[in-house]
């Protein structure tokens, strides 16, 4: 901690410090409530509790109590269920405000208790803006506020039930909280929110109860982001107390050394002991009333309160954002991972079916059989001189022979085409799948079967577009034709053949090149090469099926790009590509210096300002004098005093140099 | 419905997950290998014990609940929490100590010895005493249970649940001590309670500490209990108030033990419960839409689509092509016969046939097959893309359709088997299309006679044309006629003249019409034949490629499939 004196610390500037904190706090609420998770990465499920915790840990807490430092103190009791927390709220005040019963759960909407001055404070949507408000005055008399009364109206949506009540000193509020471990899911998200929104728990439990795992769950979470706890321990036979001895244990055990524990003993059947209208007899509730009393009383000590809680849950929520920041970062990683996986299968088929146009390897089988066909009698042919002229000459005897043959060799192109383009899909399809299978995130967008196979509308697409790239081909030589060059023979040949013999070069063609390599397929395509050279020139040649391929490449990479994006909007649409954790990161370090500044100018709570006494005191305040360290209102006692002091120098310097300034 | 006894049960769950490893989620099977391998163990020992597990949360009295059943302070009674942290067994009746050993409880007490210490397992000397001590347990209670008490299933002690839950697995029967406070608990209901969904004949839950509720209180908690364990899914399971402290429904509890170990049949029910679950389970996950019906249609559908990405009917045709081509070297017309060579042998133009280099020639008439097809692969060409495009989508298409209904975890198998056989195809098909014989070098023996007559005609129009010839000459330079023979056709028996034809006239000409005669019925003949012949090749071709895929495609999938069909049959059974 700064030194005070080292930095003087007017109220300007302390205003300013705690303003600057809300700011930042406010970017940071509203970067957290753009940040989405939707990615099933590893530990995703406890960020997302994480991220909504931080959320309303936000919006019930730390920006309410920001924004209105004077609030009064909210006290959530909470606990397990059965451990008779309706019953302490209602012999607190001294009447009965919240139902208590023998089935569990009993309390299903949360009351809150305040003197009728601090309504203003919470009538409105300042914490717990979730929450519906349901006023009633006072008293819950008899009908229609039973325990079934209550389960009936737990239906609709979570509403807090706001009571004005003139046993409360002002300054001090009364939560009484839904069981945190009930089988009812609804009431324990209800009662971890509303224990995020306290200043201060007071967290009741039971003597058969006190070693439940659930309740120390939350009280080491409490314990983590420093809030300030109080235990009670209820419902302790005569003979038992050996128990708060080990719940003391316990507590320190849990770093939790530092909060009050209270014990209640069990109502007795008869006696002083009895329970009087289902209110706990005044005396054995005297020493939380005082304490409690005390805390709304003393604007002084509900500011270290206050503070404390604060400190604790800007911290909680600087580490919280920070690990967000990181799951976030981890979504992004796992959107590119996805995304990349999809890009590297469709471009390996993309690959697939270049090399599968390449070579010459389509051209074998059928192609090869019917390009024959077409071309003529294969020995004879060949045994004949390559001299240009002779076989241009023995080419057109032919085709102006049997012209028709044209469409069959576009045929079996047109089909081996078909199949390396759907098995190269299909097989990008697979893989991708595969991949996405195995990785967690991927794992849930995948939703069945349906993204492990192309859609059966794809043979249809894919026909299209191999008849698309045929009439690109027919275009072509029919637009060399036209030139000046070309035309008389192109006519005397036919636009089909001349377009045939382009493909066949095409196919037999390496990487864009033609001349020595067309050798490969068997001097298929020589013929072909010879024939169009004859009638366009070797230059024009070269050129057409360089286009021709750049057009099929096109096509072919058009059909494998849908392919891809059927996987691509799946990511798209949970818009994970730019969710990166940097500006949760950003804001979380700034609220951290934020926090740190306003820390170190914050002055001494304004001692001008205690307001004068008002409202009542709880139920059996002041009656309670312990011996070890009396504590009545107005006065901290023992164990708050131990608080601030281990919390660091300053406070207990502070008040030093006060009560030496007193002396 | 007839039940069918737990060995058949346990031995139907292993069958289903036997068929299912490998496919199924690894979890779901793991937990249905420890039922098996639970039911197996269990079966194995004492089958006269009945094990009764008082479960619980903290503070709940389990503890206090054992004490009264055994009318003896066996456990200890705490009001700090946790108390029990190892459990406690009382044991009524002999040869319980294997079945201790295997439950791992090292806390036992023989409720014939009246002492509290902690006991060591095994005290055979003082079993003859504890047998005739046995009468003396409580209300009913004579042989045949162990009574355990776990320690908390809801502790911060995390050794403490995990042994709870150890146990709760292997008792036979689950009595779940509640109290007013905790009835309502989560850790209860939903990690315990629901777990045990269906088996409510072996859940019995005891509400303990009824003496701090007035009797209205008790009715009411009791109703608001049993309204939560039917939402369990425990709907049945029985529910009692009992009070450890004053007695209260302590004798109906006490009952209750007495009877489920006098029936013996708690453990026999828990397991079978169990088995039933887990094999429930496995049925869900196997689904249950009817094994598609398309199989045989699909595999049509399969080796059509596997003989056009293997090219038979071109092959068939270039068979006819090649048939039509050798008959016509054979039996043509000898002027003309050459033009064929001309053409080119359609069978080595699809690498079927070897080329004419000097081994074997087809010119000749004595071109020969491979007499090795399995060597000669190298014969066709190695990857033809368009092929194994075509069949790698026939076999995804096979598989997709015969898959179809079956749970994804299953066609993902199945579909991982086929990529293998996808990888494979083109080779195999290749293979297959060499390996069958298409009778290249097969010559009928009537071509031989039918060339050998053709040159016989040739040559007698030879004879004939030279005689003629030879005629001609001596006529033009006026030498002494050649003697011509005359051949007399007598007609006027039939009302015509006498026809005289010169032999050598008759020669020439009739050699020549004879010739081109019997080119045409040969041509006509070679192309039945070629027919024939064609369609004879195009069978086998179509056995092979067959062939391969059932190899390749049908087996492994109808082995997945045939897994799946089993899987489903046992888990019926060990459902039922």
């Amino acid at each position: 901690m700064t030194d005070p004196d080292a930095t003087p610390a007017p109220d300007a500037r302390d205003e300013a410090a705690a303003r600057e904190l809300v700011d930042v706090l406010e970017t940071l609420r509203a970067r957290l409530g753009a940040l989405r998770l939707p990615l099933e990465t590893p530990g995703v499920g406890a960020a997302r509790a994480d991220l909504h915790q931080a959320v309303d840990q936000l919006d019930d807490y730390l920006l309410p109590r920001l924004r209105a430092e004077r609030a009064p103190l909210l006290v959530v009791v909470g606990g397990s269920t059965g451990a008779g927390k309706s019953t302490l709220v209602n012999s607190l005040l001294g009447e009965p405000v919240s139902a208590p019963g023998v089935l569990r759960p009993t309390t299903r909407a949360p009351v809150l208790v305040h003197h009728p001055l601090d309504a203003r404070w919470f009538s409105t949507d300042r914490v717990l803006p979730g929450l519906a408000r349901v006023t009633s005055s006072g008293d819950l008399s008899g009908a229609g506020v039973g325990p079934g009364a209550d389960r009936s109206s737990a239906e609709g949506a979570a509403a807090l039930r706001l009571v004005a009540s003139e046993a409360l000193p002002q300054g001090l509020a009364l939560l009484d909280a839904p069981d945190i471990d009930s089988v009812e899911t609804a009431n324990r998200e209800l009662s971890a929110q509303l224990l995020g929104a306290a200043d201060l728990w007071l967290f009741v439990t039971t003597a058969a109860r006190y070693a439940d795992a659930v309740p120390w769950d939350l009280l080491a979470q409490a314990a983590r982001r420093r809030a300030q706890v109080a235990i009670v321990l209820d419902r302790v036979d005569p003979g038992a107390e050996v128990v708060a001895e080990d719940l003391r244990r316990m507590t320190a055990e849990h770093g939790l050394g530092d909060a009050r524990v209270f014990v209640l003993a069990e109502a007795a059947e008869q006696g002083p002991g009895a329970l009087v209208d289902g209110l706990l007899p005044e005396a054995a509730v005297a020493e939380i009333a005082t304490w409690l009393s005390g805390l709304g009383g003393d604007p002084e000590a509900r500011a270290r309160v206050i503070a404390a809680t604060r400190d604790g849950v800007v911290d909680d929520l600087v580490r919280r954002a920070v690990a967000l920041a990181e799951t976030a970062d981890g979504q992004q990683v796992a959107d590119a991972r996805l995304r990349d996986a999809v890009r590297r299968y469709h471009a390996e088929a993309l690959e697939q079916v270049e090399a599968a146009t390449s070579d010459g390897a389509l051209l074998r089988g059928e192609v090869l059989a019917r390009w024959q066909d077409f071309v003529g009698t294969g020995e004879f042919f060949r045994s004949v001189e390559a001299g240009v002229g002779r076989v241009r000459d023995a080419v057109a005897r032919f085709f102006r022979g049997r012209p028709k043959e044209a469409p069959q060799v576009e045929q079996a192109i047109a089909h081996g085409l078909e199949s390396v383009i759907l098995d190269a899909a299909e097989q990008a399809a697979e893989r991708t799948f595969t991949a996405w299978r195995s990785d967690g995130a991927g794992a849930a967008l995948l939703d069945g079967l349906d993204l492990a196979r192309v859609p059966a509308a794809l043979r249809t697409e894919v026909a299209e577009q191999i008849r698309g790239w045929q009439e690109d081909v027919l275009g072509l030589v029919r637009e060399q034709g036209a030139s000046r060059r070309g035309t008389a023979r192109a006519v005397s040949f036919g636009v089909n053949a001349l377009g045939v013999s382009l493909m066949v070069i095409v196919f037999a063609s390496t990487a864009g090149l033609t001349g020595a390599e067309i050798g490969i397929a068997g001097g298929t395509a020589i013929v072909a090469q010879k024939l169009l050279e004859a009638v366009f020139g070797d230059e024009a040649v070269r050129r057409l099926a360089a286009q021709a391929k750049e057009r099929l490449n096109g096509r072919v990479d058009a059909v494998l790009r849908g392919q891809a994006a059927r996987y691509t909007a799946q990511l798209d649409a949970l818009g994970t590509q730019d969710t990166g954790g940097d500006g949760v990161r950003d804001a979380a370090h700034r609220v951290a210096a934020a926090a740190r500044a306003e820390r170190a100018a914050r002055a001494l709570p304004d001692e001008g300002a205690t307001r004068p006494w008002s409202g009542g005191l709880l139920r059996g305040a002041g009656t309670f004098r312990p011996p070890e360290a009396p504590a009545g209102p107005g006065e901290p006692s023992a164990a708050d005093e131990a608080a601030p002091a281990r919390r660091g120098g300053w406070w207990s310097r502070r008040r030093s140099r006060r009560e030496e300034g007193d002396r | 419905m007839s039940r069918i006894d737990l060995a058949d049960r346990t031995a139907a769950l292993e069958t289903a997950v036997v068929a299912a490893s490998g496919r199924l989620d690894r979890e779901l099977l793991d937990d249905a290998r420890a039922v098996v391998k639970r039911a197996r163990e269990r079966g194995g020992l004492s089958a006269e014990h009945t094990v009764v597990a008082l479960a619980g949360a903290t503070g709940s009295g389990k503890s206090s609940v054992l004490n009264a059943v055994a009318g003896a302070e066996i456990a200890t009674v705490g009001v700090r929490r946790p108390t029990t942290s190892h459990p406690v067994a009382a044991v009524w009746g002999d040869g319980a100590g294997p079945l201790l050993d295997w439950l791992e409880v090292k806390r036992r007490q023989e409720m014939a010895v009246p002492d509290d210490g902690e006991e060591e397992p095994a005290r055979p000397a003082r079993r003859g005493l504890a047998r005739l001590r046995a009468r003396r347990g409580p209300a009913g209670i004579s042989t045949g249970l162990v009574l355990l008490d776990l320690p908390d299933h809801d502790s911060v002690v995390v050794e403490h649940r995990v042994r709870a839950e150890r146990l709760v697995e292997r008792a036979d029967l689950l009595v779940w001590v509640v109290d007013p406070q905790k009835y309502a608990d989560a850790a209860l209901h939903e990690r315990y309670l629901r777990a045990l969904a269906g088996r409510s004949e072996v859940v019995v839950v005891v509400l303990n500490q009824a003496d701090r509720l007035s009797d209205a209180e008790t009715d009411a908690m009791l109703a608001d209990l049993r309204r939560l364990v039917a939402a369990d899914g425990l709907d049945g399971a029985r529910v009692l108030a009992v009070s450890a402290v004053t007695g209260r429904g302590m004798d109906q509890l006490k009952g209750l033990l007495a009877g489920a170990a006098a029936r013996r049949e708690a453990a026999t029910a828990r397991l079978a419960g169990d088995a039933r679950a887990a094999a429930q389970r496995i049925a869900d996950a196997c689904g249950s839409s009817p094994a598609s019906r398309t199989g045989e249609r699909a595999a049509g559908e399969l080796v059509d689509a596997l003989e056009a990405a293997a090219g038979v009917p071109t092959v068939a045709d270039a068979v006819a092509a090649a048939h039509r081509r050798d008959a016509h070297l054979a039996t043509g017309w000898p002027v003309t016969r050459w033009v064929s060579r001309l053409k080119r042998d359609p069978l080595r133009r699809l690498g079927l046939r070897r080329a004419p280099d000097g081994t074997a020639t087809d010119g000749s008439g004595t071109a020969t097959g491979p007499e090795r097809p399995d060597l000669v692969r190298s014969s066709l060409p190695t990857t033809r893309p368009a092929v194994r495009a075509a069949s790698a989508s026939a076999v995804r298409r096979y598989v997709d359709e015969v898959t179809d209904g079956a749970p994804d975890p299953w066609v993902l198998v199945a579909r991982a088997r086929a990529q293998d056989a996808i990888d494979r195809m083109p080779g195999d098909l290749d293979q297959a299309v060499v390996g069958t014989r298409l009778e290249a070098a097969r010559r009928p023996r009537w071509w031989a006679a039918v060339g050998a007559l053709q040159w016989l005609f040739l040559a007698a129009a030879v004879v004939g044309l030279l005689w003629l010839g030879a005629a001609a000459a001596v006529e033009y330079f006026r030498l002494p006629p050649l003697i011509l023979p005359v051949l007399t056709v007598d007609l006027t028996d039939s009302g015509g003249g006498v026809l005289e034809v010169p032999w050598p006239t008759l020669l020439a000409v009739g050699g020549l019409l004879a010739g081109l005669l019997l080119a045409l019925v040969a041509r006509v003949a070679a192309a039945w034949g070629a027919r024939r012949r064609a369609a004879r090749v195009r069978r086998r071709l179509r056995e092979s490629v067959s062939g391969v895929a059932d190899r390749l495609v049908r087996v492994p999938v109808g082995d997945e499939l045939a897994a799946l069909a089993r899987c489903r049959a046992a888990a019926a059974i060990a459902a039922g």
